[in-house]
């Protein structure tokens, strides 16, 4: 079985299981992935009558099973990745008279691969993703980039190069055409243009507010325009500066999960690397989360001698310091510090993480949050 | 309608983004209905004839007011277009963009600037339209030869019925005023009004006459490829001493015509190059004033008032009137009356005469006191003749499209620049060209000051030595200067290569001038001959301004790639 019909068996299951949310998005992700103008049009007439009738989960259900069907049947290409289509050595940038340096920064990054670039404001973030995107020069340390196409003029290179920075423009005029725009410039036939556009304005959730102003979009649905623009240009890499402020959890979440599913796809995987605040989201979805701090890199991945061995837990509890040194009084605890929201607690290495569990929920204490984070970025928060 | 605009603009935007992100269609069209609009301006404005009443009608649309309405609509399309334009930029966003692609779209704001700001040639077009329709070269013709003969009769003045003008019968077709002012001697008497020479020819060869500045001639006719016949002063006459009564004023004398269309060479009375066809003039009025019977005088009469009512003169003339001022056969048809060249208003009934420049008080007297009451206004037929023959010689497209293609170029280069580069670079690019020419104003004075010599070649040399540098910095400095450094030296090139081409013309021409000049003096002292010098401007003659034109496209085709290079480089 190939990657495509497990992902097709994969949605199938979804819709048995009538779970259309999730479920939905993974078979447009099917559909996309056979580039067959036919089904994208299936597709998105499904999508439209799914928007006239919200409630009718079975007939939508049969709908998709059906042309699922028919997907099923189309061969499609799998991309093999073996080459990183990013390799970033040693990469060093300092600003004015060494008030600020970048690095060094070693990245190495293949399509269909997501990573994170988290840190606290002020610290790289941005700079390194314009590095990346060759907005801005480095001083040292060498960037190389692994395209379909090897013979790449700069400005070649800048189109391949897709980064979206935190504040984007706003678009004039209707968004759709916007779309459109992009895809004329990219050599679209005129046939498949308006069809590849409506199908990544249902993909991404966008069906009902195609017709609206940019004025009249949230700042969500104004990120989720920008990716579409984005997507249509089929990127081989993708540079995403905080796409997630300003959204709230549940779209925080949509979004990551649509990235990774779009990223992963079958014959046109994206290598992303996104920066952001949002930690234990980032973490989800991303294969590698890069921590900056002052400039200097971590990533999650990385053994480091005096962490190692430790369990690290973050607890959001009502109990107060005392009353948590005694719970935890068998457990060889080693430091509990306070940050004025949540509890850091450090164990020896040998304590499992149940048994800080087991302390926990023995107690009568209210515990609203527990999470080990000893394999989490957030430990560099934190100490 | 919408339908179609709608349907229209998805073509466009999945076929041609350049046309529709340039909005290229839509604004030709606009352009196009206000082309109409113009067009039909320049055809009602003469519905009027007073309208022709006024010299140079090609130049009316600049002096009452119709330019200002052209400016108006021009910048509120343009207005209009950026609002539009501005909507979308693929170059920006990094959208696939080939070199051609950039070039399309200077061609795109060239074309649109060009369109949406010509509306003259519309308007000249519905000019040349009306003048077709109603004023056919027959038509014409017909009313130019009626006012000609008429003219005679036209008794507004004295001048043109003294005796100086007569060129029939002989020995007046002989006489010419010496126009030579070299060979004159001033305190000569016979530069006085009465004074006139006869001539003789010469055939000399024509090698002799270009080379030995000695000939003196007063005209020079080419008879063959190897010859010409010289025209020579011969003799002095009085002119008084021809006739028993010179002193008469008579409509005999008259050899002017109303209106000499403008494809014929006019010179003042008397000159030897004019003779010719002043003798013709005078020997068909001479003829039609003695030959005509008094009714065929009359009817000529009432032929040229319904000519002057047709173009709205102001004449309070009848022909029966008319004839019985002007029709003297009696008394060898002396001018005894005449009549006011306009019409008297009510606040202003006293009549002002310009008189004549000869100062002849004596005539002055006579005619003030043989002044009627009555009016033609023959100036204003005259210049409307004018104006019909200029609206139906002036061409639609001439040499003035280089100018106003260049112009766009102008206008273009500018946009081009903020659409390329970014605001910040736009605005400082604005910022150096504005310091650079102060500068090198001050630079050019400074050494001016210090030399006492100002030729003007050091602030040329500066400017291109500016260009050129700028040209240099642009293609060679990407990635090693910042990049709004590169940003301004790109955007200066852009706009400054026709300048440059100019200015390398104007250098070669000068020098070319100067040299020819030291060679024509040395030359002219050595062999007392005259040398003819073509500088690369004569070459060019009016087609320089297309030349410049032509190759900054050219070069702007090959620059997009440095433009799409500066594009991609990184900043600092």
């Amino acid at each position: 079985m190939n990657k495509h019909a497990l992902r097709i068996a994969e949605v199938f299951h979804f819709l048995d299981n009538k779970d259309i949310t999730l479920g939905y998005r993974k078979f447009l992700d099917c559909i996309i992935d056979t580039q067959h103008m036919d089904l994208y049009n299936e597709a998105i007439a499904i999508t439209d009558w799914k928007e006239q009738h919200p409630q009718e989960v079975e007939p939508l259900i049969e709908k998709c099973k059906a042309l699922l069907s028919k997907a099923e049947n189309i061969p499609v290409e799998e991309t093999t990745v073996t080459s990183p289509i990013l390799t970033a050595t040693n990469l060093v940038k300092s600003y004015g008279t060494h008030k600020f340096t970048l690095g060094p920064v070693s990245v190495t990054i293949k399509k269909g691969q997501v990573y994170g670039l988290v840190g606290e404001n002020g610290n790289g973030k941005t700079t390194l993703l314009r590095i990346l995107a060759k907005e801005i020069t480095h001083n040292q340390g060498s960037l190389q980039f692994e395209f379909k196409d090897k013979k790449l003029s700069n400005f070649d290179l800048r189109t391949k190069l897709i980064y979206i920075p935190q504040r984007t423009d706003v678009w004039y005029g209707s968004l759709k055409d916007n779309l459109k725009f992009v895809l004329a410039n990219y050599g679209v036939s005129p046939a498949e243009n308006e069809t590849r556009v409506l199908m990544m304005i249902a993909r991404l959730g966008l069906w009902n507010y195609k017709h609206l102003k940019w004025s009249e979009l949230s700042s969500g649905y104004k990120m989720r325009f920008e990716l579409a623009r984005t997507l249509l240009r089929q990127p081989e890499i993708l540079l995403l500066d905080e796409p997630l402020a300003n959204l709230d959890v549940l779209a925080q979440q949509v979004i990551l999960e649509d990235l990774k599913a779009i990223c992963n796809s079958v014959n046109n995987p994206i290598a992303l690397i996104l920066s952001s605040q949002q930690l234990y989201e980032v973490e989800k979805v991303s294969d590698k989360v890069i921590f900056l701090k002052n400039g200097k890199y971590k990533d999650n991945t990385e053994e480091e001698i005096d962490t190692q061995k430790l369990l690290i837990v973050e607890i959001d509890t009502t109990t107060n310091r005392t009353q948590l040194l005694e719970l935890f009084k068998e457990l060889a605890l080693k430091k509990l510090t306070f940050n004025g929201g949540v509890f850091t607690a450090e164990f020896e290495p040998d304590v499992p993480f149940n048994k800080v569990l087991k302390a926990l929920g023995e107690s009568q204490e209210q515990v609203t949050y527990v999470r080990n984070i000893s394999n989490s970025t957030r430990r560099f928060f934190v100490s | 309608m919408k339908k179609f605009i709608h349907t229209t603009n998805q073509y466009l935007l999945e076929r041609y983004p350049i046309i529709w992100n340039t909005r290229l269609l839509w604004i030709t069209l606009i352009s196009l209905g206000v082309h109409l609009i113009f067009y039909i301006l320049g055809f009602i404005y003469l519905l009027s004839p007073t309208s022709l009443h006024k010299r140079s009608v090609l130049n009316h649309f600049f002096e009452n007011g119709t330019i200002f309405f052209n400016i108006i609509v021009s910048l509120l399309i343009i207005v209009f277009w950026l609002i539009y334009l501005f909507k979308n930029n693929s170059f920006k966003n990094f959208y696939p963009t080939k070199k051609s692609g950039l070039f399309k779209q200077f061609l795109c704001y060239m074309f649109i600037f060009f369109v949406s700001t010509s509306f003259y040639y519309s308007y000249l077009a519905g000019l040349k339209t009306y003048a077709s329709i109603h004023f056919t070269d027959d038509i014409f013709a017909k009313e130019v030869t009626l006012a000609n003969k008429t003219y005679p009769f036209i008794a507004d003045n004295w001048d043109k019925y003294e005796i100086t003008n007569r060129y029939y019968p002989s020995p007046f077709d002989t006489l010419y005023r010496n126009s030579h002012n070299t060979y004159i001697d001033s305190s000569d008497t016979y530069t006085k009004e009465y004074y006139f020479e006869t001539y003789r020819t010469l055939i000399t060869s024509k090698e002799k006459v270009d080379n030995d500045f000695s000939i003196a001639y007063d005209y020079k006719e080419s008879i063959n490829e190897d010859e010409y016949r010289l025209y020579q002063s011969n003799k002095r006459i009085n002119i008084y001493t021809l006739t028993d009564n010179p002193k008469k004023l008579s409509l005999l004398n008259v050899s002017g015509m109303l209106y000499t269309p403008e494809d014929s060479t006019y010179y003042d009375y008397k000159d030897i190059r004019d003779i010719w066809r002043k003798v013709a003039n005078n020997k068909a009025h001479h003829k039609l004033i003695t030959t005509s019977t008094p009714q065929e005088i009359k009817t000529l009469f009432s032929d040229f008032l319904a000519l002057c009512h047709k173009y709205k003169i102001d004449t309070d003339l009848s022909a029966e009137k008319w004839f019985q001022l002007v029709y003297n056969p009696e008394n060898e048809f002396e001018v005894s009356k005449f009549i006011k060249q306009n019409k008297p208003n009510e606040y202003n009934q006293s009549y002002s005469y310009n008189y004549s420049a000869t100062g002849n008080k004596e005539n002055d007297l006579y005619f003030k006191k043989h002044l009627t009451k009555h009016y033609l206004n023959s100036n204003q037929l005259e210049t409307t003749l004018e104006n019909i023959d200029e609206i139906k010689h002036a061409t639609i497209l001439d040499f003035s499209i280089f100018f106003v293609i260049a112009a766009t170029f102008f206008l273009a280069a500018p946009l081009f620049m903020f659409r390329v580069s970014s605001t910040r670079t736009f605005i400082f690019s604005v910022i150096t060209t504005i310091i650079l020419s102060i500068l090198v104003i001050l630079l050019s004075a400074a050494f001016a000051f210090i030399t006492s010599d100002f030729n003007g070649y050091l602030p040329t040399y500066l400017t291109l030595f500016i260009f050129l540098a700028a040209f240099i910095v642009s293609i060679n400095g990407i990635g090693k200067f910042r990049k709004i450094v590169t940003g301004i030296c790109m955007n200066i090139s852009i706009v400054s290569f026709p300048i440059f081409i100019g200015m390398i013309i104007g250098l070669v021409t000068a020098y070319q001038t100067e040299a020819c000049d030291l060679r024509r003096t040395q030359h002219i002292a050595k062999f007392n001959t005259y040398e003819d010098c073509y500088t690369m401007f004569d070459w060019l003659d009016v087609f320089w301004i297309p030349t410049v034109t032509l190759l900054t496209l050219i070069y702007l085709y090959f620059y997009s790639n440095i433009i799409r290079k500066w594009k991609a480089s990184p900043e600092k």
